[in-house]
């Protein structure tokens, strides 16, 4: 079991998710757009693990239908997207926002589901989250304890780590002001530092 | 530090992190662009640093598993949209779509706003006159805008409208339009009434009703202009 005190050699591979085609992009958005499926999995393959991750925060256990109903809407309009790599992960990642909107608005309409209310009660705490992510180290559980923040500093906070976008990127997704989103991001750093803080005064302590 | 599986009697060093670990503006910028931070900083912002980092971890094997499924998703909606046509380069579609879809909205609002006039009257006479035969609507000069004739009103007691009664504000409305005509207006469309009335036809008398209801109804004269 690894632990964050644990020398830095002994953890995972941490280089970014959010892969990069560069200067293939064009030639590759091209391709797709013209019905060629392989580009279409080249684009795939490398938008949407850090998609997934994003919904996984936002939209928990629907993470995975709501990137299929993206990427199918990305299918569909793909021959009309105009821009390079950075507008395509901008616009992959707002067809996904706005998606998300419309899945806690049914949520809210539909509020006797028992699957939102299981999802309510399978969510860990806090504490629980910060300490397992601590101990695996995993992926997963990384994103658990940033799920754990409020909704608007965890989506800017994977936005920019896992999504791989800057602050103006961030902000026109969002709709917010750049300045608000550097605030919200920061606060969710903070609060996730401290979260980490707890979890390690606590293991601290069982452990002596 | 020790490796994983120690006992914890084997980290005596263990860190503790504290509220004054926390990441200040400029480090927790570092830490979002992925910049990491050095071995400098303190511990808390270094179990930060990598906690970011594995959250954004190169991608996992059921990230990518379906990836056949997206293809064949892709595959159908492409030809469902025909974006698999020769030659078709993106984007000379959509603008061709984008105009048709242009031309018809313009149609339709067109269409809408001389129904609209057409039903109203207010249309010039050759148009209101084929609005009239085509599908109805009230025949030219004979909208709500024909004046009262001179010496004040014609109606008689028991034939105050519904509207008129339950509308003063709209009756006043109309009796000041209707004195606002010129003479000569008020006199081709009295002149007009006349002779339609000499011909003696029912068809006369329910052309110039402006609601478009037949002379029979029993509402059909009370809200007639040209009975005031």
């Amino acid at each position: 079991m690894l632990r964050y005190w644990d020398s830095p050699r002994d953890w995972p591979d941490a280089r970014s998710v959010a892969g990069v085609l560069e200067a293939e992009f064009p030639g590759v958005l091209r391709a797709a757009a013209l019905g060629d499926e392989r580009a279409f999995a080249r684009l795939w393959r490398d938008a949407h693990p850090p998609l997934l991750r994003y919904l996984r925060v936002l939209a928990g256990d629907a993470a995975e239908d709501v990137a299929s109903e993206v990427w199918l809407e990305v299918a569909r309009k793909l021959a009309r997207f105009r821009g390079g790599e950075p507008e395509f992960r901008g616009w992959l990642f707002t067809l996904a926002r706005r998606r998300v909107i419309d899945l806690r608005r049914y949520a809210g309409r539909h509020p006797v589901r028992l699957t939102a209310d299981a999802a309510e009660l399978d969510r860990p705490a806090a504490e629980d989250t910060a300490a397992a992510a601590l101990e695996r180290l995993s992926t997963e559980a990384a994103l658990a304890l940033i799920a754990t923040l409020p909704s608007e500093q965890a989506e800017v906070i994977v936005l920019r780590v896992v999504a791989g976008l800057d602050v103006g990127q961030v902000a026109r997704i969002v709709g917010k002001r750049p300045g608000a989103v550097r605030v919200a991001a920061h606060r969710g750093l903070r609060t996730l530092a401290a979260r980490l803080a707890v979890s390690a005064g606590r293991a601290q302590g069982v452990t002596r | 530090m020790s490796k994983s599986g120690g006992s914890p009697s084997e980290m005596p060093n263990l860190p503790r992190l504290s509220t004054r670990q926390l990441p200040d503006a400029a480090s927790a910028e570092g830490l979002l662009a992925g910049r990491g931070v050095g071995p400098e900083a303190p511990v808390g912002q270094q179990a930060l640093a990598r906690l970011l980092e594995i959250a954004a971890s190169p991608a996992i094997d059921w990230e990518l598993a379906g990836e056949a499924a997206a293809v064949a998703a892709f595959a159908r909606a492409t030809s469902l949209a025909g974006c698999r046509s020769a030659g078709a380069r993106p984007g000379t579609v959509p603008a061709f779509r984008s105009l048709a879809r242009l031309a018809l909205a313009l149609t339709a609002c067109v269409t809408a706003l001389g129904s609209t006039a057409a039903v109203a009257g207010t249309l010039p006479a050759p148009v209101q006159e084929l609005a009239h035969v085509t599908f109805g609507a009230p025949a030219p000069h004979h909208g709500v805008s024909v004046p009262r004739p001179a010496g004040g009103s014609s109606r008689q007691p028991g034939q105050q409208g519904i509207q008129a009664k339950d509308q003063p504000g709209l009756q006043e409305a109309r009796g000041q339009s209707q004195q606002a005509l010129p003479d000569a207006v008020a006199h081709d469309h009295q002149k007009v009434h006349c002779r339609r009335a000499r011909s003696g036809g029912q068809a006369g008398h329910q052309e110039i009703n402006p609601a478009g209801r037949p002379a029979g109804h029993p509402e059909a004269s009370l809200d007639h202009p040209a009975g005031r």
